[in-house]
């Protein structure tokens, strides 16, 4: 059987835990010897995915749990993030229009985690959105 | 000739930092400041919106015939940077030498 291993990490819809979930993840992954290479991205879109639901998931202004889960194949890295928030899967989003102004939100977040990562699938799960990062280790 | 000013961004431009120097860059610009050398050394994430901040900052520059060039990016950076269609607003560029002629030029 290949080796997996498996790491879990926890935060809330608190933009400020962001910044140290990421940085344990990436110390996770060098000790695993993955490269910068793709930790970088991977961590780039990880954010992107966890700032959208944290400005835009929740009808209230409680405290909501996310799970990231994280799993380092043979081949690939593959990050899954839980929240339960309201309905929405990235892979429907229009693509982004190059042409939009900056002064708008134009979903250059979506258009980086599609351009980042390798791969990016979303189901919903009961009442969580369940959306999972995939980033090939070469 | 308008000024030059070289500005040394942050370890990280995300949701919650992009605002401040996004505000930051547009005062300098507004106050005069039309030939950036925005200094990338330090800069390892990059969100998207660091990247609006800095639209929003090149948007001011053009409009008072401005530039801006990109110094010391680094290839994560670079990756978002030409991801987001960055890369083809502000030249890049490695030594600060580079820099001060590329931000003169007309």
């Amino acid at each position: 059987m290949e080796n997996t291993q498996s790491y879990e990490f926890n935060l809330t819809n608190n933009p400020a835990e962001l910044e140290t979930l990421q940085s344990r993840l990436q110390a996770t992954l060098q000790a695993d010897g993955i490269r910068l290479r793709v930790i970088s991205p991977l961590n780039v879109a990880l954010g992107e995915w966890i700032e959208n639901i944290i400005q835009y998931a929740y009808a209230d202004d409680g405290t909501h749990s996310i799970t990231v889960d994280c799993r380092v194949g043979p081949t690939d890295v593959v990050v899954q993030i839980t929240d339960d928030g309201r309905p929405f899967n990235p892979c429907d989003y229009p693509a982004l229009d190059p042409s939009a102004s900056p002064s708008v939100p134009a979903g250059r977040g979506i258009h980086l985690l599609r351009h980042l990562l390798d791969g990016l699938e979303y189901q919903r799960q009961g009442a969580n959105n369940v959306v999972i990062l995939t980033k090939h280790l070469s | 000739m308008q000024p030059t000013v070289t500005v040394d961004a942050p370890a990280r431009l995300d949701g919650i930092t992009s605002g401040d120097f996004g505000a930051f860059l547009i005062r300098l610009i507004e106050g005069g400041g039309c030939r950036l050398i925005l200094d990338l050394g330090s800069l390892d994430y990059l969100s998207s919106a660091g990247v609006r901040a800095l639209l929003l900052a090149h948007k001011a520059l053009v409009a008072r015939q401005g530039k801006m060039v990109l110094l010391s990016c680094r290839p994560s950076v670079q990756e978002v940077l030409r991801i987001c269609g960055f890369e083809a607003l502000a030249p890049r560029v490695e030594s600060i030498e580079a820099a001060r002629l590329v931000v003169r030029r007309p």
